[in-house]
């Protein structure tokens, strides 16, 4: 663990510290929203050039947008799923532009209750993790097949967020409704990742070189 | 057999009359327990000559489940027996009994309900094995049952959340690929053999030194170990050969030899490795030494000391065995590939930012501040990007500012029409249709590839629209009043046909506004619309009661009437049809009709209504003497 820094958004103390340049990226926002009207599908379907609607299959419609590059799902009740964004206020974003959109097409719409759902983000901690010690120390919370995934997949209590930690220091984190989640969770989980990194051989008890 | 007995204080014999069939202590005679039980029903005449069952039913617990349980149960032991044979487990009928006990569990939770009973088999099955440490893997299973391994996977892992087994050490226990080694020798060479066995083993061990091991299926790796130790005895086994036992794919074989080739170990002659390893494993044993900290592995609480990374010995010495620790070796090849990425952006970086040097002081500060924004390279020691990283985090604060505001914002009372101002018109307008020539186009498109869709809609539409004709046909002859109560029975009818929690919401909703009943109609209406008794209540029949009711107000309902105008379901029935005639026709409330039912969780303090719903709330499934009747 390198030079101690402090961070703008949390302080923390120096033992939890990790060195920069490790940081988690948002990979995934979905989030919810009610436009509080009625919305005729077909009619949508048939008048928007990027909207798809297969009522055999599925009863919403799908449209795409491509700035920000995201897809929702819009159904008849008026509720929408936004989901592809990188970030929560490029989600909110979205989500109005498809009510505008709806809007257009003539519908009464009016924009709320608009929630964050679900945000995915990734990070790598750049050194190997022994995923089998993860799971021997933290077992309640830790679940480790190697046969059907080769990651870890810890359920952290709290906050309430569910890790895929991988051999290479590869993180994936998802489950978290706040970005402030995701950064707590991950400062959670550092320290215990690097009690299981893997260490080089003490130079003295080095064997013959091959 | 030794019952209490209150008299003598204490347990004692019981002796049974065969005459009377009634039991009584042996010491003092107290009659203890005089019910007669039989298998067969037994009649008695009433007193007005009719016929009644003599005594009650009890369901005793085995009865409870029928034919179709022991069915079930044991179509799964033969299930699980087939496996067995097939794969040639051993372990015979203690194995089989593990996974019937499993087995029997996840009936009991419905588990199986929707699931392919041949899977669940095998994975209680895989339990079994895991428990009794066989050494099976998931794939042998399903590569029986010619499934893919992750969808029995899948099915595995429910069944251990289903069975609360998720922190159980059978789950928990990793599985060590070195066990699997000796039965894939013998399936290989078909006979045992220790020297293979015994190399293939440091072959692994090495692996796991080496970090090959940690996130990868087992039954590569002792693919690949096996090959090699075939190889260095002199055994020639092709590539295939090691396949068709093993269960992996060339492609991953060829991997994990080439990663093999790879670390320290895969350059030494065999005797040179053995020699290694030999000493490896000697030194793994002395090099760790107590350390202070959490006990966190399942010993936790107990009176261990604390190892080593939250684990006491026991199991710092287990872990290091199943993985082959912390130290040295080398990379996973996952990591490296990782590591070769990350040098290869940080070259490219280098490069650009060498070029733009060239250019002005703010250029290439600003393509700095474009690059820490894209990667997560480790730049240690580098003043300016310590500050370009507070200025993204400083950036992060006021975005995240910004969009709490908004959030605010659109949670403050907003008018009908909103006005998104914000948003760019010229791009949403790009994305609608405009030109009436367009908007044909996609219509008739849309309504060739929805073909179907709109002909099974019409169909229903027509359907329904000829049942409202002929209904109106068939209630122009009527009277007003029959009218109304066959809307009435029809409304009954729609309102049961919605689900269940939407029935619930209106009932609370319409519980809470109602005023009390004028018409006897109108009490059934409610009281149908609150208590919904499906497909027990004969709707026509309902109807000719009204309408009998219609012709003769005045007349009493006798308790046969409306025995004959519904059907089945006796005891519900006789409370309910009590409770018209308690009540008068007029004024009936829908408090008085039911005060007299304790509901199983009365609780004083609930609102009426609630409590009703948690006592009717089950309607088709608890009331077990409905089924005989129905019988």
């Amino acid at each position: 663990m390198a030079e101690p820094r402090l961070e703008a958004e949390q302080s923390v103390d120096l033992q939890t510290m990790h060195p920069p340049g490790v940081t988690v990226t948002l990979q995934n926002i979905v989030s919810t929203s009610n436009l509080c009207c009625k919305l005729d599908l077909k009619v949508i379907a048939q008048q928007a050039r990027n909207a798809e609607y297969n009522p055999k299959r599925f009863a919403a419609v799908i449209m795409r947008i491509k700035e920000p590059r995201t897809t929702a799902l819009i159904f008849a009740s008026g509720k929408t799923v936004c989901t592809g964004a990188k970030s929560q206020e490029q989600s909110l974003l979205a989500s109005r532009k498809y009510a505008r959109i709806i809007q257009k097409l003539g519908f009464d719409v009016s924009f709320k209750e608009f929630k964050v759902q679900n945000i995915v983000g990734t990070c790598d901690v750049q050194f190997p993790i022994r995923l089998e010690g993860l799971a021997c120390s933290h077992n309640h919370f830790c679940s480790y097949e190697p046969e059907i995934f080769p990651g870890l997949i810890y359920r952290m209590r709290e906050p309430k967020t569910v890790l895929l930690i991988f051999v290479s220091g590869k993180v994936i984190l998802t489950g978290s409704k706040s970005k402030a989640d995701i950064l707590r969770a991950f400062q959670q989980i550092y320290p215990v990742l690097s009690e299981f990194r893997k260490v080089p051989l003490p130079p003295s008890t080095q064997p013959y070189t091959s | 057999m030794i019952l209490y007995c209150s008299h003598c204080g204490q347990g004692s014999l019981a002796a049974r009359d065969p005459d009377k069939g009634y039991i009584c202590c042996a010491d003092c005679g107290k009659v203890l327990d005089d019910n007669v039980y039989s298998e067969e029903p037994t009649f008695e005449k009433t007193g007005d000559g009719s016929s009644r069952l003599a005594g009650n039913i009890i369901r005793s617990i085995e009865d409870r489940y029928a034919e179709s349980y022991r069915r079930r149960l044991n179509r799964g032991r033969d299930e699980i027996n087939e496996i067995i044979t097939n794969l040639q487990i051993g372990g015979g009928d203690n194995m089989i009994n593990r996974a019937l006990a499993f087995y029997q569990i996840a009936v009991d939770n419905n588990f199986i309900k929707g699931r392919n009973a041949m899977h669940i088999a095998a994975s209680c099955l895989y339990l079994a094995c895991r428990q009794t440490k066989k050494a099976y893997l998931l794939i042998d299973f399903s590569d029986y049952l010619q499934i893919n391994v992750y969808v029995l996977g899948a099915v595995f892992l429910q069944l251990c959340k289903h069975l609360r087994l998720w922190d159980h050490p059978i789950v928990q226990k990793l599985v060590d690929p070195s066990l699997f080694i000796h039965r894939f020798t013998e399936s290989l060479l078909g006979r045992k053999n220790n020297a293979v066995s015994a190399t293939a083993l440091r072959i692994v061990a090495s692996m796991k030194r080496d970090w090959m091991q940690t996130g990868r299926k087992p039954s590569g790796l002792c693919g690949a170990a096996l090959y090699i130790s075939a190889l260095s005895h002199g055994l020639s086994y092709s590539k295939s050969d090691i396949v068709a036992v093993v269960h992996v794919c060339e492609a991953t074989l060829t991997r994990r030899l080439m990663e093999f080739e790879n670390t320290e170990s895969g350059c030494l002659t065999i005797e040179e490795f053995l020699a290694k390893a030999d000493e490896l494993d000697e030194e793994s044993c002395h090099n760790q030494f107590p350390r202070s900290g959490e006990l966190l592995c399942k010993h936790k609480g107990t009176k261990e000391s604390h190892f080593a990374h939250g684990l006491c010995e026991k199991c710092y010495n287990k872990f290091i065995k199943m993985s082959g620790g912390l130290q040295g070796g080398s990379e996973p090849p996952a990591f490296q590939r990782a590591e070769k990425q990350r040098q290869r952006e940080s070259e490219k970086e280098g490069k650009l930012r060498e070029s733009s040097q060239l250019n002005l002081g703010n250029d290439s500060s600003q393509q700095e501040a474009k690059f820490c924004s894209e990667n997560e390279t480790n730049w240690t020691g580098d003043v300016s990007m310590l500050s370009q990283e507070t200025e993204k985090t400083g950036r992060q604060t006021a975005d995240s500012s910004v969009f709490d505001e908004s959030q605010n914002a659109s949670s403050a009372p907003v008018d009908e029409h909103e006005n998104f101002s914000d948003i760019d018109d010229v791009e949403v307008d790009g994305y609608l249709l405009h030109n009436e020539e367009e908007k044909q186009y996609k219509k008739i498109i849309w309504e060739e590839m929805n073909k179907e869709y709109l002909e099974e809609q019409a169909a229903k539409e027509a359907a329904a629209a000829a049942a409202k004709k002929a209904q109106d046909a068939l209630l122009a002859n009527l009277s007003g009043e029959y009218l109304s109560s066959e809307d009435l029975a029809a409304a009954t009818a729609a309102a049961l046909a919605k689900s269940r929690k939407e029935r619930r919401q209106k009932r609370a909703e319409e519980a809470k506004n109602s005023a009390p009943a004028q018409t006897p109609l109108e009490a059934t209406y409610k009281m149908l619309k609150r208590k919904t008794f499906s497909s027990k209540i004969n709707y026509k029949a309902l109807e000719n009661l009204y309408r009998i009711n219609e012709d003769d107000t005045k007349r009493q309902r006798t308790e046969s009437e409306a025995d004959a105008g519904i059907a089945a379901d006796n005891d519900q029935k006789d409370k309910k049809s009590t409770a018209f005639d308690s009540g008068d026709a007029d004024d009936v409330h829908e408090a008085d009709t039911f005060d007299d039912i304790p509901g199983p969780n009365d609780d004083g303090h609930n609102e009426y209504h609630g409590n009703e719903d948690e006592y009717y709330g089950n309607e088709d499934e608890d009331y077990g003497y409905d089924d005989d009747f129905v019988e």
